[in-house]
């Protein structure tokens, strides 16, 4: 029976749930939190889809912000969070939810984003902007399984999710399997879709081509969705080696605007239909037209295009390639991370007068996090980097904490006083 | 054996909260033995570079922590 199909399970099937199961839990949601930050994935989705099944404005958050991180956010303490009660008539089977989703008007969902300024702001989506076209047909769909290598709460989880949701696909949770168990786990689940970060999927070739582990995940893979962070040509031929049967889609999506380009590699062709709504200013970088905005009101500041941040050159007749960024954000492994909000909460250790967080180039990572800091004491203490690694993991989400932090004699400054960047790849 | 790269193992499994081996030996995976994920490799890169001058993952995984010695000594 069709409802018997997996809809979600995590890597170890302790948490399994059919599209019956599904239904059932969507039908029992009684209240639907404001803030939706759920640690547990699947109960993410749950909520998510009873939302746009009931209307209303949502925000969609990390389950592992720090009380510091939710003020930064503007977001209520959890206490404090407001509940809506649920109105919507009971979901009958799994194509009555996709259809009632699709024609859900009077939803949003907020999105937090750092955008290119550091400042957070929140994009609210509606689910047009969330799933846009198909990746995957839903013929092709019913034969699908998907290995979910993406954060749930950020845009490219819910994304992909949206993806999974409408081919009817099983989603396999990946996401934080470490990459020597990623390999069995797509034998295992025969995953035939593997969506994820560049970072994560150069671990994955790594421990595959070494004696990590013995079943060929080769078999049953026949895509790889790749996104959050550029894409190298070195990747796709990588990517091809390791999985000899797999097509590459390389996905450039953002906060601001859900999914815009599609490429094979590591050119983006820019379609026919988008022509008039992406352009290139003269210093390289893209810029996206208000229409393909899911917030313009918060997105755009005056004026109708949207500056991404990113800067591309053209290669051949309207395609292009990604060369750079032009902001001071880093992008380490696909999270964004904020230098200035990282360098705060440093100077709040005590002894620590001053700190400087930049990314280094990481073959691995794209970008690592790194931190320099002065401290009153500097006495060599092989403790401190522990010490304060573990004072930042209270008071920050982990993926931002600089992974190695060097005491020094005195931070890079220019003549005016500002801290030069080293600016992100 | 003590060295550096042991050093560096220690300091990255420490941070991460996870129990560190008594000994490092030759045969042991970073990935496969000590749960080493794609962060935790990117930072081993950039400390072993700081250490030894040498761009570990070069050309590939070294594998083992005796492969990983004999590309540090060449």
């Amino acid at each position: 029976m069709k409802e018997d199909q997996l809809f979600w399970t995590d890597e170890n099937r302790a948490l399994f749930k059919t599209r019956r199961d599904l239904i059932k839990d969507i039908n029992a949601v009684e209240k639907i939190p404001a803030v939706i930050a759920e640690q547990n994935p699947y109960r993410q989705h749950v909520l998510f889809l009873a939302a746009a099944l009931n209307g209303g404005d949502y925000l969609l958050a990390d389950p592992d912000l720090s009380d510091g991180e939710r003020m930064e956010l503007g977001l209520p303490h959890n206490e404090d969070v407001t509940w809506q009660n649920t109105t919507f008539p009971e979901v009958s089977g799994y194509d009555d939810l996709r259809l009632r989703i699709t024609q859900s008007k009077n939803f949003t969902i907020g999105l937090f984003t750092s955008g290119t300024t550091g400042r957070p702001k929140c994009v609210r989506h509606h689910i047009e902007t969330l799933f846009r076209a198909p990746l995957l047909s839903e013929a092709e769909g019913e034969s699908h399984i998907i290995g979910f290598g993406f954060y749930p709460s950020h845009i490219a989880g819910v994304l992909l999710f949206m993806q999974g949701l409408m081919a009817g696909a099983p989603m396999v949770y990946l996401f934080e399997t470490p990459a020597s168990l990623t390999g069995n786990g797509i034998s295992k689940h025969k995953i035939t879709d593997l969506a994820a970060t560049p970072t994560y999927l150069r671990a994955l070739t790594t421990s595959c081509s070494g004696s990590a582990s013995d079943s060929s995940p080769q078999t049953t893979l026949t895509g790889i969705f790749s996104g959050g962070e550029a894409f190298d040509t070195e990747l796709g031929t990588t990517l091809k080696t390791t999985f000899p049967s797999v097509v590459c889609h390389n996905i450039y999506a953002s906060t601001e605007t859900g999914v815009l380009l599609i490429s094979d590699g590591a050119t983006f062709p820019i379609p026919k239909n988008l022509q008039s709504r992406i352009r290139i200013t003269p210093d390289g970088e893209l810029q996206v037209h208000r229409s393909l905005c899911a917030d313009p009101e918060q997105t755009l500041s005056g004026g109708d295009w949207f500056a991404t941040g990113d800067v591309v050159e053209s290669v051949g007749e309207k395609r292009v390639v990604f060369v750079s960024r032009t902001t001071e954000m880093i992008n380490a492994g696909g999270y964004k991370i904020n230098p200035e909000e990282v360098e705060a909460a440093l100077r709040t250790f005590p002894g620590i007068t001053d700190a400087w967080v930049f990314g280094r180039p990481s073959r691995i990572a794209g970008t690592l996090v790194v931190a320099e800091v002065l401290r009153e004491d500097t006495a060599d203490d092989p403790l401190f980097e522990e010490e304060i690694t573990g004072f930042l993991k209270e008071r920050l989400q982990e993926w931002k904490v600089p992974r190695i932090i060097r005491t020094v004699d005195s931070l890079d400054v220019t003549a005016t006083g500002k801290k030069t960047r080293r600016k992100a790849n | 054996m003590n060295d550096e790269l042991t050093g560096i193992l220690q300091t990255i499994l420490r941070k991460k909260g996870v129990t560190v081996p008594e000994k490092f030996d030759d045969e042991m995976d970073p990935i496969a033995d000590l749960g080493l994920d794609s962060f935790d490799l990117a930072e081993l890169a950039a400390r072993i570079e700081d250490a030894y001058g040498v761009d570990v993952f070069e050309v590939g995984y070294p594998g083992t922590l005796g492969e990983f010695r004999k590309v540090l000594k060449s």
